[in-house]
């Protein structure tokens, strides 16, 4: 079963089932998004990425090596420094919230609801554009997205955000940034080689 | 300082003897430089003027296309929807705990040109423009009635409408309507104070009003009491769906998380977008176009100053007595170099600021034309630092350049210009 750690408004934003991206429009491999929302001093950070630029594969692990990625990747982002970078002024504020898909041996309607959508555009699009072997898997007809969730205090504002998931995840080529405050909207997309968002009136 | 006060009184006078093509030079130089700055100009104005047309909205919800295209539709009334939300989704996501108020947008028709939106008195309410500012009313009040109407500034005053004029709504967006919904007049019960939005350009009825243009509910005897109030008959005339809503939140923190659950909406396919997000990924989209448009015009301004040099250099040839004069009565190779620095840089700041005038005025004259085209208000505010800078630019250029011509005048010898060529 999915692990989840629940904490006030963080409940909703994190998906429920496994397989986050069943009803979801875009999954672009190497692609994450990391939005960010600001009300007064509290601040709640969202990332969502494809699985597969975490730990390599977008299925039930098949071996015990694709399981430990699974733990790995779970231990990984319950660590927000791991994911996002704020300024020493915002601290962190209860527990994150983490959506690790297929993870646990104990697993029942998510995955079987997951296998039973078919959705053979998809699967053609991933065979032909990522090179990937999907079309000889069996699980090629399902998207799955890791989601992690933090909530924060800043008193004084947020002068910058660094998306240190692009340092962390080698899989992930960009981060696309959408931070709402107030007064401000950043859209921006980050990249390994510039991974920090200047937010202006945050 | 005298000496440079001499110099620009003698290149000026010396412009004013050739004002044939000096003033043509002007102009081309003049043109290129309002080309740059109107392209400038444009470009910002449209940014503020679109993120001024909404305000503390939290998301926009519609029918599951692209996020710009419900943004262009459903706040700027640019393009068409390409499919609605139905009633009951509507009421289920207005029902849920994280939304404070909701405003429901139904389009489709048009009065003479003007865009017929339905709506209810939240719009009144919680609609906020240019950083918070609500709609205010210039005369009258809020619609009641099933056929009242409250009309945009724009509409009333290019129609000459005033409140308790009676007034036709046809279906279709056309200036010409083929189909007239005559059967049922609508009474104008208030006009609301210009926002410099596309909200000026509206026709407002309740959404009750709109189904019933389009329903048998008009020729009805009932509907000839015109006073019929919306609320009265709302179960009669409930509208089967909507074009899009605009969502208020309790708190901002909620966002992401209503933006998911309409995304995932299994009932019927929804979408909902922020804003401020969809407004900077169609900058980025326009980005690139942008940039295009800049770099052309800076081209055409570099055109425009070669185009001033080859003059200066070609009335070199013409002017070899004028220079001869000025040296034989005393004037140093120093003083024709700087007479012709000082032409030029005259001929250029001058064009730059008739550029920059220019600008402004086409700006104001467009004002109207944009506004119904394009859905976005051209503020011709006073020159900022970008004018500024492209004066000084110019001019600097200018002067660049003309050390060339001014060279090649200093180089000529005292007898060049009085030895007669055979």
């Amino acid at each position: 079963m999915t692990y989840r750690t629940a904490v006030g408004a963080l409940a909703l934003i994190v998906g429920h089932g496994a397989v986050a991206a069943e009803t979801h429009g875009t999954h672009e491999h190497g692609h994450a998004v990391l939005k960010l929302v600001q009300e007064g001093a509290e601040v709640v950070v969202h990332f969502q990425s494809p699985l597969d630029s975490i730990v390599g594969f977008e299925h039930e692990p098949e071996n015990d090596e694709q399981r430990t990625a699974l733990d790995e990747a779970m231990r990984t982002v319950q660590v927000a420094e791991n994911i996002v970078r704020l300024p020493a002024v915002c601290t962190l504020d209860g527990e994150p919230e983490v959506n690790v898909p297929y993870l646990g041996d104990n697993d029942g309607d998510d995955h079987d609801k997951a296998d039973e959508h078919s959705d053979t555009a998809h699967a053609e699009h991933e065979s032909t554009e990522d090179g990937h072997d999907h079309d000889t898997d069996e699980h090629a007809d399902v998207h799955a997205d890791l989601e992690a969730a933090f909530k924060y205090r800043c008193e004084d504002g947020i002068e910058w955000l660094e998306a240190t998931a692009l340092a962390t995840f080698g899989g992930l080529e960009e981060v696309e940034l959408q931070a709402v405050g107030s007064d401000a909207t950043v859209v921006e997309t980050l990249t390994p080689a510039s991974p920090r968002a200047a937010l202006t009136g945050f | 300082m005298r000496s440079s006060a001499i110099l620009f009184s003698l290149a000026a006078k010396s412009l004013l003897n050739r004002r044939l093509t000096a003033g043509l030079t002007v102009l081309s130089v003049a043109v290129s430089v309002a080309l740059l700055i109107g392209v400038d100009r444009v470009r910002t104005e449209a940014r503020t003027s679109f993120t001024n047309t909404i305000s503390g909205a939290d998301l926009i919800v519609g029918a599951r296309s692209g996020p710009i295209n419900l943004l262009l539709y459903s706040v700027f009334r640019i393009g068409d929807a390409t499919n609605n939300i139905g009633w009951d989704s509507y009421q289920e996501i207005r029902a849920r705990g994280e939304v404070a108020w909701t405003i429901p947008i139904s389009l489709g028709d048009s009065h003479r040109g003007f865009r017929v939106m339905g709506t209810d008195d939240g719009y009144f309410e919680h609609y906020r423009f240019a950083r918070g500012r609500a709609l205010a009313f210039s005369d009258g009040d809020v619609f009641v009635h099933v056929n009242d109407t409250v009309l945009g500034a724009d509409v009333a005053e290019s129609l000459g409408y005033a409140v308790g004029d009676a007034i036709i709504v046809s279906h279709g967006i056309g200036d010409v309507s083929f189909e007239d919904h005559d059967e049922l007049p609508f009474k104008v019960t208030g006009i609301l104070a210009r926002t410099g939005t596309p909200v000026d350009r509206t026709v407002h009825v309740t959404l009750a009003g709109i189904e019933a243009i389009h329903s048998a509910w008009a020729t009805t005897p009932r509907a000839r009491e015109s006073v019929v109030a919306a609320e009265a008959v709302e179960e009669e005339l409930k509208p089967d769906a909507i074009t899009a809503c605009i969502v208020g939140l309790e708190s901002r923190l909620m966002l992401f998380g209503l933006q998911r659950f309409i995304n995932e909406y299994t009932a019927e396919p929804l979408m909902a977008i922020v804003p401020g997000v969809t407004l900077q990924q169609l900058w980025e989209l326009l980005g690139a176009a942008e940039a295009a448009l800049l770099v052309v015009s800076i081209l055409v301004v570099a055109a425009g100053l070669v185009g001033m040099l080859t003059t200066l250099l070609t009335s070199l040839a013409e002017r070899r007595r004028e220079m001869a004069v000025l040296r034989s009565m005393g004037a140093g190779a120093r003083l024709v170099f700087g007479l012709l620095l000082a032409e030029a840089v005259l001929l250029a700041a001058v064009a730059a600021l008739s550029g920059v005038v220019v600008v402004h005025l086409a700006m104001l004259a467009a004002r109207p034309l944009v506004l119904a085209e394009f859905g976005f208000y051209l503020h011709a505010g006073l020159p900022g630092g970008f004018d500024l800078i492209v004066v000084a630019a110019v001019t600097g250029a200018a002067g660049l350049l003309a050390s060339v011509p001014a060279w090649r005048a200093f180089r000529l010898s005292l007898a060049d210009g009085l030895t007669v060529r055979t």
